[in-house]
């Protein structure tokens, strides 16, 4: 019974695949290899119609040029500069050979040009004096003159700088992923941090004063597991990462939240924060956020309970500016400047046209960050434009 | 951190300034001067951030015994701002001054324990701010209806110390628990659903309850309405 077509299709796509993951398993710059696989049938077509068996001498030139551009396939930098120096044995030799190595050196300029950063300045002279060899022994009444020289510099020059500006291209994309990495790295400490150690060494400074309780504990812990399962979920699948929520209520909300936190913590405060609908919209939205909850677990580390703490957000020049106050405790000297995730996203702040700043007088202590508004970046971006 | 400090005196009468505009500020200062002797100008600041860190960090010696305190702070309400001293501070006399006319701040401030509130185009008559702050400075209501500092104080220390609500925020509440809807809401206000729901959900976290009911509930048992 004939096989049904869907299924011999199927069949065919699945060896497909097999074969493309052979080779981009063991073939590490698959185009060169298949500009080498073509450059090979070329040669072999040609030389197998025109020069087999015309010696024994050409016949194993035939077989070592062919040998060497299979090679270059797997092996593409050592298979480039070997491709070269049988393309130049090729093109020496008394005897004819494949008149396409001339077509050969042009590509194998390209690839040197793409896999080495200053190969081809050794490559293109080589080419051009076997070319000039060529024309001489093959016995052509016209050996290259000086417009064929300067057509083979030009030609050979502009393979070179093909090859390279691709090479350029590849190592931009390279060094676009190792950031994105990078990146992707830093926003995973962030995220840890940011939340997860936040959370724990409040609850350490909780432990400490002893407002801890068992139910108490047992939330914070279970919002702890809850937000380390939403990070590994965005790790696993980031096309998941749920959309953002709108600014200003939620961050009213998290004011409160941490609030509520400091007040069970036995810390009275104040924090004023305007209408929603007076805020500016603000990019870093986000980073607000973390400042926030960053400010909070500061205030419960280092700040005096026998004094009020002092939050407030503010517009000011078109910007939101969010400000911390509180006296700081008598034996915490060592408060000299921003914790390290402050400092983390201060750096961020001013890299998005805003600022950080802190001051310590006596005993009293204020932080104080300004945010850029969305319609004032835009501004600055269109003046530097 | 906008301190100027004032020269000591016996019957001194000490003053704070906060306007977020520097040159009512500046004006207000030279008014208070010019108005008596017994006036020094202990800081001015120019947020509500700097004006709480004074009223409630410094020392008792050198804090402000009078408060001028604008209306309208950066975004932030002047009320809000009085409450949130008042809070604390049982002694600090605090008139409000405001562009606009008396009627717009004056229910809030009376909430929030102001002792007065004047217009600043009455500061220029130096009988009315002289007046007004030497009677905050003795612990005194300035205008008819306005609580003393003490009372002030005393009404609000056994409140909740969440934040307060804005004006439009109860406003919002008042009419959900008037029956209206939320479409009739954002027509009467010129506002769109999405933002009265902005403003329902901000009252909530405020009052930490998890429904718009509750909320009306807790603004009801607080007598905001």
């Amino acid at each position: 019974m004939p096989r049904h077509p869907f299924v011999l299709g199927e069949a065919v796509k699945a060896t497909f695949r097999k074969w493309k993951h052979a080779v981009l398993t063991h073939v590490s710059h698959p185009w060169m290899a298949l500009i080498a696989c073509v450059a090979t049938v070329m040669y072999l077509v040609e030389g197998i119609a025109t020069h087999l068996f015309a010696s024994m001498a050409a016949d194993l030139l035939l077989a070592a040029t062919t040998a060497v551009m299979a090679l270059t396939a797997y092996r593409p930098r050592i298979g480039a500069w070997a491709m070269l120096a049988v393309l130049i044995v090729n093109a020496c030799v008394p005897f004819r050979m494949p008149s396409i190595i001339t077509t050969l050196f042009i590509v194998d300029i390209g690839i040197l040009g793409y896999l080495t950063t200053y190969g081809t300045l050794l490559a293109v002279p080589f080419s051009l004096a076997a070319m000039m060899i060529s024309s001489r022994l093959n016995g052509m009444d016209d050996t290259m003159g000086g417009l064929d020289i300067l057509t083979g510099i030009v030609i050979l020059g502009a393979a070179a700088v093909m090859g390279a500006l691709l090479r350029q291209i590849h190592l931009g994309r390279q060094a676009e992923i190792r950031n994105k990495l990078a990146g992707e790295r830093i926003r995973l400490a962030s995220a840890l941090h940011d939340s997860i150690s936040n959370q724990l060494g409040r609850l350490l400074v909780q432990l400490d004063i002893g407002t801890l309780n068992e139910t108490q504990l047992k939330e914070d812990l279970v919002a702890v597991l809850d937000e380390t399962h939403h990070i590994i979920e965005v790790l696993e699948d980031p096309t998941d990462a749920p959309p953002e929520s709108p600014l200003w209520p939620h961050v009213t909300q998290l004011l409160a939240k941490e609030q509520q936190r400091l007040q069970r913590d036995g810390f009275r405060g104040e924090v004023l924060a305007p209408d929603p609908e007076s805020l500016p919209d603000i990019p870093s939205a986000s980073l607000l956020r973390k400042v926030i909850v960053e400010t909070f677990v500061n205030i419960a580390k280092h700040a005096n309970p026998a004094y009020p703490y002092l939050v407030t957000l503010q517009t000011q020049d078109g910007s939101v500016m969010f400000q911390v106050s509180d006296i700081c405790r008598a034996e915490d000297t060592a408060r000299h400047g921003l914790s390290s995730g402050l400092l983390r996203h201060s750096r961020q702040l001013e890299g998005i046209g805003g600022s950080a700043h802190w001051e310590r007088h006596g005993n009293r202590w204020r932080a104080t960050f300004m945010f850029p508004a969305a319609s004032a970046m835009s501004g600055t971006h269109a003046g530097n434009a | 951190m906008g301190t100027r400090e004032g020269q000591p005196g016996k019957n001194t009468i000490r003053i704070g300034i906060v306007d977020n505009d520097p040159c009512a500020l500046h004006m207000m200062s030279l008014l208070v001067e010019q108005a008596d002797p017994a006036f020094r100008m202990t800081w001015v600041a120019e947020n509500a951030q700097h004006a709480l860190e004074h009223c409630l960090y410094d020392e008792q010696g050198t804090k402000a015994q009078v408060l001028l305190l604008d209306m309208a702070l950066h975004g932030l309400s002047g009320p809000d701002v009085c409450e949130r001293i008042r809070r604390h501070d049982a002694d600090v006399g605090i008139i409000g001054v405001t562009a606009y006319p008396i009627k717009h701040y004056r229910d809030a401030l009376v909430r929030s324990g102001a002792q007065g509130l004047l217009e600043k185009h009455a500061l220029g008559k130096p009988d009315v701010l002289a007046n007004a702050i030497a009677q905050a400075a003795h612990g005194q209501a300035v205008i008819p209806g306005f609580p003393t500092p003490q009372a002030a104080h005393a009404a609000l220390v056994g409140t909740t110390a969440l934040p307060s609500l804005t004006h439009r925020e109860t406003e919002i509440l008042r009419m959900y628990s008037d029956h209206m809807s939320t479409e009739d809401i954002a027509g009467y206000l010129n506002i769109s659903s999405g933002t009265v729901f902005s403003h329902v959900h901000h009252a909530m976290g405020k009052l930490s309850v998890s429904s718009r009911n509750e909320a009306i509930k807790t603004c009801r048992a607080i007598h905001l309405f």
